[in-house]
């Protein structure tokens, strides 16, 4: 095969960066991820040397076998890229550019939902889990099991994989719960709540659940900046006791003037970070709707929510912040108001660090489209975030490292075997969550868990 | 004279029987129902790459499915469709006859005639109902094919021989075309219980390798797209070819009391097209308040800071996405082009669709987004070229000055007043 591809001859050397894609121009990237396979665009043939591997291809898709890569990863800290493609005829050699390893791995599994971009309609949704070692997919929940409902993001607790959950919605659906594999069908809404359990997060004890409950309304804009707005025009947050299913409750988390959503549990389980606006009228008054940072104490020993609630950062508008696990920063996505940043090309991620208070604007980070639903991994060193940079449409994941100063790194996009992959593909990546190993369970498990019965919560 | 063309009428009645009723068909599907074939075409988007081939084939009946949409791809042309379907009637026939003369040698030849018409007639029937696929067809020429060729390769053979080819043609033949294979088993008679235990492995075990329930494998994947009302009303889709094309005076010819909301808004644009209706009272007529019904109602419903926008099946997503494209609101359009595809039953692309996607993101300034649609209309039959013809747009968008309607929806697009469509 190699002797058959062209070798480059009377190579002319440019000062300029390689067409490639995804971009994976001077990132850092974890030792033990899968091979960093891209193509070279508009190419005939290639040539990439990277470190001592070199790869030759016809046309331009760039892919590493995987016993070389892991040897020529493993043994870097900084590895040399030198791409030389064949374009009209010439041979071009490109500026070099570098991939930094660091041994600071990611966890290896990351879940995500596939999704059309759609607006109210939806179809063919999926939730996977891939190793991002590797290119292994595995499939959690298949919309052809489960008469084409709406599944939503699947979430572990603390990256942990024997302990996670998502939703299935419509008639008969439920969370279902992973138990070590064993799955539980469970239905948290109450009467008194607005909605079923729309966002949700793990204590780090894992026996309890925050949630939020909203009424979510999607509506089409005259814009297409904002493509579609969508807001709520009601949410609560509770705490589901999933030992004994149990509901608890607070009227400074449930009050009638104000929208309080996307709850997630500090690392030590003391607080409860959220975020919350004041009503406004809807949908004309959309724009005056601003999430503020906010956080209340919760006791796990007693299961009880605390009466102080502390005002942490108030600009703009706040949408899912989350807790690294070490405790010392919080990363929170940020856009001009509302609380559906996939659909505001604004949005960012921010980093507030617990400590000192100071914000950093990730500007190495964000882009000019939408970056937004971030999750870390179990070492606080890696998040992965959904982007919509590439056509501010389709979100794909990306990884950024965050180093022991706490300053972080360009991201890179998760890598695909076909390194065209994404070209083709009409979904987006939705929600990703880290996980450290493989999800206990499959499609299968699911759709027979939604044949139960769900357990009720008072 | 008259002795040769009576020797001619005697030697070849069936083939002019055949022909004059594949006339028949042809002109049923070209002149009364054009616009049927014309849905199946806009309910998919046929590549040319390996991945959509290799998509389809990891699926029973995969095979049939790809063949059915590739021959489905032609249906834009209503011309091609009504071609399609004459010569699939005469295929059909011609195999059920050869297969009645194989299976039933004493029987008179002119009965095995008059039976072979069933199938193609009845399939002709099935055609008509937009939400079964050509893949049924498809896979029932297959499987007669096979079906001819193993009567006809084992004449010579034991009936045990006969019985061993057939065990190895069965699992393949069902992963190619689905469950109409079993209809292979009638050409080892003596035999059908093992044959049908062994296609019954087949469908069980298939189940365990594919995401899909046991029911749906059991019935074919894509053999049936149930719920037609999915697809929309025969007078959705009778409009929505005319309103593709423009054609108005058409149009308002056909419908004088539309019962359908999206027609009825076809005819109202129509109007105003034609210049029976001034633009103040045709925006008045098509944006109707909320509480409008029966023979008021428009597809667009107005709130104190909203619009809604009523559809409720393919055509007429499609037929309102057109309107709204037309009314320079290309964001209502790209919506109503997005949310069409989502009503395809087996959730297939659209070519229609992604072609208008490029419209609206070109007009919106969506210039990356553009190219990723146009990359897939590359690999297309029919949408190639204009595929090719609106790449230039992306990359120089000044362009657009080249195609006054674009340039207009532009204009209008960027005074646009900020309004929510529920």
């Amino acid at each position: 095969m190699v002797a058959c591809t062209p070798t480059p001859h009377d190579v002319k050397q440019s000062g300029q960066e390689a067409e490639i894609y995804p971009d994976y121009k001077d990132v850092t990237i974890p030792v033990n991820i899968a091979p960093m396979n891209f193509v070279v665009r508009g190419a005939e043939a290639v040539e990439v040397k990277a470190g001592n591997l070199t790869v030759r291809n016809r046309g331009g898709n760039v892919e590493f076998g995987m016993g070389e890569w892991r040897k020529l990863i493993e043994g870097s800290d900084t590895i040399e890229v030198e791409v030389t493609a064949l374009k009209d005829g010439q041979w071009t050699a490109y500026k070099r550019f570098h991939w930094f390893v660091v041994k600071d791995s990611v966890d290896s599994y990351l879940s995500y939902r596939l999704i059309e971009p759609g607006y109210s309609v939806w179809s063919r949704l999926q939730i996977k889990q891939r190793c991002v070692e590797n290119f292994e997919e595995y499939t959690l929940g298949d919309y052809n099991l489960q008469e084409n409902r709406c599944m939503n993001c699947h979430t572990p607790s603390s990256q942990n994989p024997k302990l996670s959950m998502m939703y299935v919605r419509g008639k008969n659906g439920g969370a279902i719960l992973n138990e070590n594999g064993q799955l539980r069908k469970l239905d948290i809404k109450t009467p008194d709540m607005v909605q079923s359990s729309t966002y949700f997060q793990f204590a780090p004890s894992g026996r309890y659940i925050v949630f939020s409950s909203n009424v979510v309304v999607p509506a089409v804009q005259g814009l297409a900046q904002k493509r579609l707005e969508v807001y709520d025009t009601a949410s609560d947050i509770y705490v589901a006791d999933l030992k004994n299913n149990k509901i608890i409750r607070s009227q400074l988390l449930c009050s009638p003037d104000q929208l309080e959503t996307f709850p997630t549990f500090s690392p030590d389980g003391k607080y409860i970070y959220y975020c919350t606006s004041q009503k406004v009228e809807l949908p004309q008054d959309y724009k005056r709707l601003k999430y503020a940072l906010a956080r209340i104490p919760f006791d796990e020993s007693t299961g009880t929510i605390g009466i102080e609630v502390d005002t942490l950062f108030t600009a703009r508008s706040v949408c899912h912040p989350r807790i690294s696990p070490d405790g010392e920063r919080l990363l929170f996505s940020i856009q001009d108001y509302g609380t559906f940043p996939i659909w505001h090309k604004e949005a960012d991620l921010w980093m507030l660090n617990l400590k000192t208070g100071m914000v950093d604007t990730l500007k190495v980070v964000n882009s000019d489209m939408s970056d937004t639903y971030h999750s870390w991994s179990s070492n606080s060193r890696w998040f992965v975030f959904a982007s919509k940079r590439d056509d501010g449409l389709y979100g794909k994941p990306y990884y950024c490292y965050i180093d022991r100063n706490g300053k972080a790194h360009k991201p890179f996009c998760l890598p695909q075997q076909d390194a065209t992959f994404y070209d083709n593909c009409l979904k987006s990546f939705n929600a990703p969550e880290i996980a450290k190993g493989r999800i206990p369970f499959d499609a299968v498990d699911v759709a027979k868990t939604m044949e139960l019965t769900a357990e009720p919560f008072e | 004279m008259f002795m040769t063309i009576n020797r001619i009428i005697s030697d070849k009645w069936q083939q002019m029987t055949v022909a004059v009723i594949a006339i028949v068909v042809f002109c049923f599907w070209y002149f009364l129902f054009p616009f049927v074939p014309v849905v199946r075409e806009m309910s998919q988007l046929f590549l040319w790459t390996g991945d959509y081939m290799m998509e389809r084939l990891v699926i029973p009946g995969g095979l049939a499915q790809y063949l059915g949409e590739m021959v489905s791809q032609f249906f834009l042309n209503p011309f091609n469709a009504a071609l399609s379907y004459s010569i699939l009637f005469v295929i059909t026939q011609r195999l059920t006859y050869k297969l009645f003369l194989l299976f039933f040698p004493s029987v008179k030849t002119v009965y095995c005639f008059l039976f072979s018409l069933l199938p193609p007639v009845a399939l002709w029937g099935i055609a008509l109902l937009p939400h079964i696929p050509l893949t049924l067809t498809m896979a029932l020429v297959m499987v007669m094919g096979v079906g001819c060729w193993i009567m006809v390769f084992s004449s010579q053979l034991s009936r045990q021989s006969r019985l061993g080819i057939l065990c190895l043609t069965l699992p393949v033949m069902y992963w190619l075309t689905g469950p109409v294979a079993v209809l292979l088993v009638l050409c080892c008679v003596r035999w059908i219980p093992v044959t049908v235990t062994l296609y019954a492995v087949c469908v069980i075990g298939s189940s365990y390798l594919t995401p899909y329930p046991l029911e749906q494998v059991a019935k074919g994947i894509d053999y049936d797209w149930s719920g037609m009302k999915q697809m929309g009303t025969f007078e959705e889709m009778e409009c929505d070819i005319l309103l593709r094309k423009r054609d108005w005076h058409q149009i308002m010819m056909r419908f004088h009391h539309p019962e359908s909301p999206a027609v009825r808004s076809a005819v109202l644009l129509a109007a105003y097209e034609t210049g029976q209706m001034d633009q103040k009272e045709f925006l008045k007529s098509i944006i109707v308040p909320r509480y409008m019904y029966g023979e008021q109602s428009t597809v667009f419903n107005i709130g104190p800071s909203f619009i809604i926008v009523n559809y409720g099946s393919l055509s007429s997503a499609f037929m309102v996405s057109d309107i709204a494209y037309q009314l320079y609101w290309p964001n209502i359009s790209q919506r109503l082009s997005f949310d069409a595809m989502e009503y395809i039953p087996n959730y297939n692309k659209s070519g229609r669709a992604i072609r208008r996607l490029v419209e609206t993101c070109i007009i919106t300034r969506q210039y990356e987004l553009a190219k990723k649609y146009l990359d897939i209309l590359e690999k297309t039959t029919f949408y190639h070229k204009w595929a090719k013809s609106m790449r230039p747009l992306t990359d120089n968008p000044q362009l657009i000055t080249n195609y006054p309607f674009m340039k207009k929806a532009q204009e209008c697009y960027d005074n646009t007043e900020d309004v929510f469509f529920f």
